[in-house]
């Protein structure tokens, strides 16, 4: 039975791969049967954040934007020039409750400008 | 001698009878008068020694006694002095100690209203706080539009480093 590989190596694996210009989806695939092949499913949010991780090394940023109403690709390109980012991938997330403005998560950091943090900041307040 | 009327025989039968009668009381009457009057001046001598003693004792016991009531009375006098000195004394620690205690309470009574004052503030501070997000939260659900959104995002955007 071959070493199991840490979950670093792996991703590292696959953030070399998706650099090198591979199909991401192909990556992936690969990814996933090797977790089904050594009874690692449930490693995979872990795997998943470590590659985020690595590719953020590299400036590849795959980031969460939340805000209350939909956006267009302005907004990405924005973020992109504010973070330094060669590159950003952005997951949409529309959810009303932070009535407005945006939330940024990348794998190293959170930038939360959304109405409703500054509520909960101001309640966070009380002595 | 008859013409004096002297009769020596009588006479001298009456000198005898003198003579006789002189010495029995010379010998019987005069000794014990005599020993009994100098008995009586030796008692009343004893007796007077005895009053004279007697009366020396008097003015000696007089005088001792007058010198322990004297004494008495200048421990008394020194007794109720210190007494009323300590009475003084007690009196002024009691007003000592009340007027600290008085005070010790007004202080405490400050503190207390003090921390409530500050409790009470904090409460209206979190009250306030409380309102404001509330009322904050209410109006910009209505208020914030699409547009208004955009132009949170965009401002956002700008601070992000």
């Amino acid at each position: 039975m071959p070493d199991k590989l840490s979950r670093r190596k792996l991703a590292r694996y696959v953030a070399d791969r998706v650099t090198d210009g591979t199909i991401p989806e192909e990556v992936l695939q690969e990814l996933a049967a090797y977790l089904v092949e050594s009874d690692r499913q449930r490693e995979l949010v872990l795997i998943v954040r470590a590659i985020e991780d690595i590719l953020e090394e590299r400036c590849i940023v795959i980031a969460t934007v939340t805000t209350a109403h939909k956006t267009d690709s302005s907004l990405a390109a924005s973020l992109q020039t504010r973070i330094n980012a060669k590159e950003l991938y952005v997951r949409e997330v529309v959810n009303p409750k932070v009535i407005g403005g945006v939330r940024l998560q990348t794998p190293s950091k959170t930038f939360d400008s959304t109405i409703a943090h500054k509520i909960t900041l101001l309640q966070n307040a009380k002595v | 001698m008859d013409t004096l009327g002297i009769d020596f025989v009588t006479l001298g039968i009456q000198i005898g009878a003198f003579l006789i009668f002189f010495a029995v009381i010379a010998k019987f009457v005069y000794p014990p008068i005599l020993s009994m009057l100098d008995k009586r001046d030796k008692e009343i001598d004893r007796a007077a020694k005895a009053a004279q003693t007697a009366q020396q004792m008097a003015d000696q016991s007089k005088q001792e006694t007058e010198k322990l009531l004297k004494k008495a009375r200048a421990e008394a006098a020194d007794i109720v002095t210190t007494a009323k000195s300590e009475a003084s004394n007690m009196l002024e620690a009691a007003e000592t100690k009340s007027k600290a205690q008085a005070e010790r309470i007004v202080a405490e009574a400050q503190v207390s209203i003090e921390k409530e004052i500050i409790a009470a503030r904090k409460s209206l501070h979190n009250e306030l706080i409380d309102l404001v997000a509330s009322a904050t939260e209410k109006v910009t659900s209505k208020a914030v539009s699409e547009s208004v959104d955009r132009k949170l995002i965009a401002d956002a955007v700008t601070e992000t480093k």
